[in-house]
This record gives C-alpha cells, sequence and structure tokens, in this order.
C-alpha cells in the first residue's frame, strides 16, 4: 500500500508541476489545463479512498469472524478462498441476488436514501486521514488546516441516517431503535467533542497532519489519559457495537432501525458499520496515539499496527460484554463522561499554559 | 446486607469488566472444539453404541431382539442365506429369519445386544448413516453385517 500511495504522490506532484510550470491558468480569460490535471487527479483519489475503505472493510469483517470464532473456540469461515477469506465477497453476492424488499407503508424515498446517509460519511471520513508520509509529500487525499472539523462533521452526519431509516421503516421496533439511538448519540457526543478540544488545544490546530506531528515527543494518550477513554467508549457509543449496542439490540428491538432493511440495502448498512469501526480506530490511533509516527517502520504500517490494536479491543469488548441498560447509557454519557472530559478539559489547558509550546 | 450483596462501586465494576474482557481474551489461544467433518474425522470410543451390526454366521434367529426393541425398530425378515456345514450341526434348531434394523428409528439403546443369546447384534462406532431416500433406511440383514463405507454408493444412497 505504501508503494501505491508513493506511486500517488508522485502523479500528483507531477500534475502539480506540470500545471504551475507549463500548463497556462487562462487563455483568452479562459481556465486551460487547470480542469483537465485536477479531475485526473480527482478520479484516482475517489477510487483511492474507496478501495482504501473497502479493504479495510473486508480486512475488518474477516478478523471480526475469525475472532469471534476463536473466543468461541470454533474455527470460523474456512470454505470460501483461502482461510475463507473471501467469505465476505460471497456474502455480497448472495445480498445483491436478494429480492428488493420494502415495508407498504414505510416513506420510499427516506427508506432508500437512510444507508447512503450511513455509508457515505464513512468514506469521506477516510480522505482526512493522514496515512503517512515520504519524505516531504503528505499522504492524505485532502489536506487542509481544519481536517478534524471536517472528520467530526462527516462522523455526526452518520447518526441522521439511521433515525431517518427508523422513521422510514414504519415500524414500532425501527422507531425505537431510531430514538434510541438519537439519545445515545446526543449523549456521547458532547464529550467526545469536549475531549477533542482538549487535544486541539494541546496540538495547536485543528489539522490532523499537524496533531501527529505535534506527538513526536510524547503521544497525547499520556497527558490525556482521561480525554483518551471518553473519546474511546464514545467511539464504541458511536459505532453501536456492544456494550452499547441499544439503537440495534438484536434480542430486544429485531436489530432496532435496520429491521425492515434486507438484500443490498442491509450490505451497505453492515459494510457502513465495519467501514466506521476501520475508521474509528484510525482516527482513535491518529488522535491519541501518534498516528504514523514511529521509528524502524514507514508511517504507513505503524499507522495500520496502531490502528489494529484497537480494531482488536473493540472486536474483544464486542465479544465478550454485555448490554447496558438504557439508563445506564445516559448516565455513563452525561453523568460520568462529560465531568471526565471536562476535567480533562482544565488539565490540558493547564498543560498548554505551563509548558507553552512544549506540545 | 452481607458482602456478597453490596452493590460494587465503580472501580469494582471496571476491575470486573476488565477482568472478563481478559478470561475471553485467554479464550481466544485455546485449541478448537470443532472438527471439519467430511474432510477430517472424530475418533470415536470402542463403546460406542452406534449402529446395528450382525454377523450372520452366529445369528440363530431366536427373534428375541425383535421383542426387547422398545420401538419396533428390528423386525425380523426371511432370508436365504448359505449356511455352513458346521453350522448347521452347531445350530441345529436354525430358523431361516434375521433381525433388519431401521436406522432410522434406531435410539442405540442396547437392548438387543445385551439380550441376544449368540452374540450375533453389536452396536459398533459407525455413525454416518446418511440416505436420501426413506426406504432405504431399513437395512437388510446382509447390509447389518457389512461396514458403513462399504455400502456407500449402493441402492441410490
Amino acid at each position: 500500500m505504501n508503494l501505491f500511495f508513493f506511486l500517488m504522490s508522485i502523479l500528483y506532484g507531477i500534475l502539480k508541476f506540470l500545471h504551475i510550470n507549463f500548463i497556462p491558468y487562462s487563455y483568452n480569460g479562459i481556465p486551460v489545463g487547470l480542469w483537465i490535471a485536477y479531475l485526473i487527479v480527482a478520479a484516482v483519489e475517489v477510487v483511492l479512498v474507496f478501495a482504501i475503505a473497502m479493504v479495510a472493510v473486508i480486512i475488518i469483517v474477516y478478523v471480526f469472524r475469525k475472532y469471534m470464532a476463536d473466543v468461541q473456540n470454533r474455527i470460523g469461515p474456512n470454505r470460501i478462498g483461502p482461510w475463507g477469506s473471501l467469505q465476505l465477497i460471497a456474502d455480497v453476492f448472495k445480498l445483491l441476488q436478494k429480492q428488493d424488499l420494502m415495508p407498504t407503508s414505510a416513506d420510499r424515498l427516506a427508506f432508500k436514501v437512510a444507508p447512503y446517509i450511513i455509508f457515505t460519511p464513512v468514506i469521506l471520513g477516510f480522505v482526512v486521514i493522514p496515512f503517512g508520509n515520504v519524505s516531504i509529500l503528505n499522504l492524505m487525499v485532502v489536506n487542509f488546516n481544519y481536517t478534524i472539523l471536517f472528520l467530526i462533521a462527516f462522523m455526526t452526519v452518520a447518526p441522521v441516517g439511521e433515525i431517518i431509516g427508523g422513521l422510514a421503516s414504519h415500524n414500532k421496533f425501527s422507531l425505537y431503535g431510531a430514538m434510541r439511538s438519537a439519545a445515545q448519540d446526543m449523549g456521547f457526543e458532547v464529550p467526545m467533542l469536549i475531549s477533542l478540544i482538549s487535544v486541539i488545544i494541546l496540538a495547536g490546530s485543528y489539522s490532523a497532519n499537524d496533531i501527529v506531528i505535534a506527538q513526536r515527543v510524547i503521544p497525547f494518550i499520556i497527558p490525556e489519559i482521561l480525554g483518551f477513554i471518553v473519546f474511546f467508549l464514545a467511539m464504541i457509543a458511536r459505532q453501536s457495537i456492544p456494550p452499547f449496542d441499544l439503537p440495534e439490540s438484536g434480542s430486544e428491538l429485531v436489530s432496532g432501525f435496520s429491521t425492515e432493511y434486507s438484500g443490498m440495502r442491509y450490505g451497505i448498512l453492515y459494510m457502513g458499520n465495519f467501514g466506521f469501526m476501520a475508521l474509528a480506530s484510525f482516527v482513535v490511533a491518529v488522535i491519541y496515539l501518534g498516528g504514523w509516527e514511529g521509528p524502524i517502520f514507514p508511517g504507513t504500517v505503524w499507522l495500520v499496527i496502531k490502528g489494529a490494536v484497537f480494531i482488536i479491543i473493540f472486536l474483544l469488548t464486542w465479544v465478550s460484554l454485555g448490554r447496558v441498560r438504557i439508563d445506564q447509557l445516559l448516565n455513563i454519557g452525561w453523568k460520568y463522561l462529560l465531568p471526565l472530559s471536562i476535567i480533562n478539559l482544565l488539565i490540558s489547558a493547564g498543560i498548554a499554559l505551563y509548558f507553552g509550546g512544549v506540545f | 446486607m452481607t458482602d456478597s450483596q453490596k452493590t460494587p462501586g465503580p472501580l469494582e465494576g471496571i476491575a470486573g469488566i476488565v477482568k472478563g474482557m481478559w478470561t475471553i481474551f485467554k479464550e481466544g489461544f485455546k485449541p478448537k472444539i470443532t472438527v471439519q467433518v467430511p474432510e477430517e474425522k472424530l475418533e470415536y470410543p470402542e463403546r460406542t453404541t452406534g449402529r446395528v451390526f450382525l454377523n450372520l454366521d452366529t445369528c440363530i434367529g431366536c427373534t428375541l431382539c425383535e421383542q426387547i426393541c422398545p420401538n419396533g425398530t428390528i423386525r425380523m425378515v426371511d432370508l436365504h442365506y448359505e449356511k455352513k456345514q458346521e453350522f448347521d450341526k452347531k445350530y441345529p434348531n436354525k430358523r431361516e429369519i434375521y433381525p433388519s434394523v431401521d436406522v432410522s428409528t434406531c435410539i442405540h439403546c442396547n437392548l438387543c445386544e445385551e439380550i441376544c443369546p449368540t452374540g450375533a447384534i453389536t452396536l459398533e462406532a459407525e455413525v454416518e448413516e446418511v440416505h436420501f431416500k426413506r426406504k432405504n433406511t431399513r437395512y437388510t440383514p446382509e447390509q447389518l453385517s457389512r461396514k458403513e463405507a462399504e455400502l456407500w454408493g449402493e441402492d441410490e444412497r
């Protein structure tokens, strides 16, 4: 993957070079050369981001199934492909063949749109993850000064899709799931954002790449252990995996907002869930564990290693913990995590005031 | 209120969660207990009471197994079987009837093996009785005397 990034960077650099040096900005007032270069680069970038997300989803679903089988002393998928690694692709083909079912009383447009509202922000989130750097080139698909704000904005769009899907299904259980999803996301996004603000205070920048560079001396997990706990729990809650899987609790709400979804729409919801798991692990690794910073190996390898640790922890919580009640969930969000994040904000503000430019 | 009834505090709760997760984590390194049945095979112990086997040479056709069978799985059938001369001398009262067994209703209770006076019926470690048609689940005495692997491919099963 690193090589691919390197080739991407070279292509990007060549096109930028051509654009700046040889292709005129405008000819008789009409911009020429500009659009074709950016069109090619944009097309490659779109394909690249989608490929990263899909590869991450395939790997995570495979690892999830195998790991869940491991802790239950089973073997897991082992029929399709070497060691069952192509099971997800077979599942996708199976889902594509299924009938496109829709409840008769459903809001048709909203019902159709909801999976894409959940899935698209996950793909867009991968745009601003800094995957490493080759000499002076940053391996980000786009790099601007407010990438963390962009990331958080897109992370908070996906719950809207869950609520739309639950309401549009015209089903009691889906409605309950949507309402729980709304309550859970409101309860956990405020502490998450406050703990993110303290990171931004320490790094002095909204850019994800600058946050990584700021952790060259010491990763932010050490001065901000409270914020890390808050952010990590919020990420688990945002993915709605156990112990915070109330929006889609299988045993009481028959999988909540996704009850009525079947076929490829359900497949898209499923891929969105696992894609968000990949995105969340990368984001936590970038913000609290120093992203691509590390000795010996290239940056991308370090980011993948750090992300894999968090994915294993996510999966471990998934397979080992039970579900909390809705009142316990709201208590955790509003009564414990919010004060913790505010304390963390004060601590990091004090650190930034005392040490100044060290961090 | 005793100690065991006390509500755990937040720290005890977190410790419990971590302990539980550690237990599950250790479980991931244990050996797998599932077996890929078509490719791998479990080794059954010798005392396994699987399919009924019949020794045609020692069976005397006394119908005790049919009488003891709790659900009518064993039925006696007529079978022309070439007897040896010594066999005729040994069991002069031999009737030409032998037990047949419907393997789909057999409950492997082992009563027929216990009642058999000559030890002709035995229940052995043979469990793979697979058939596509229900009529093929009733085994003739001749089929009962052979192993399951030898029977595969016979009469469209």
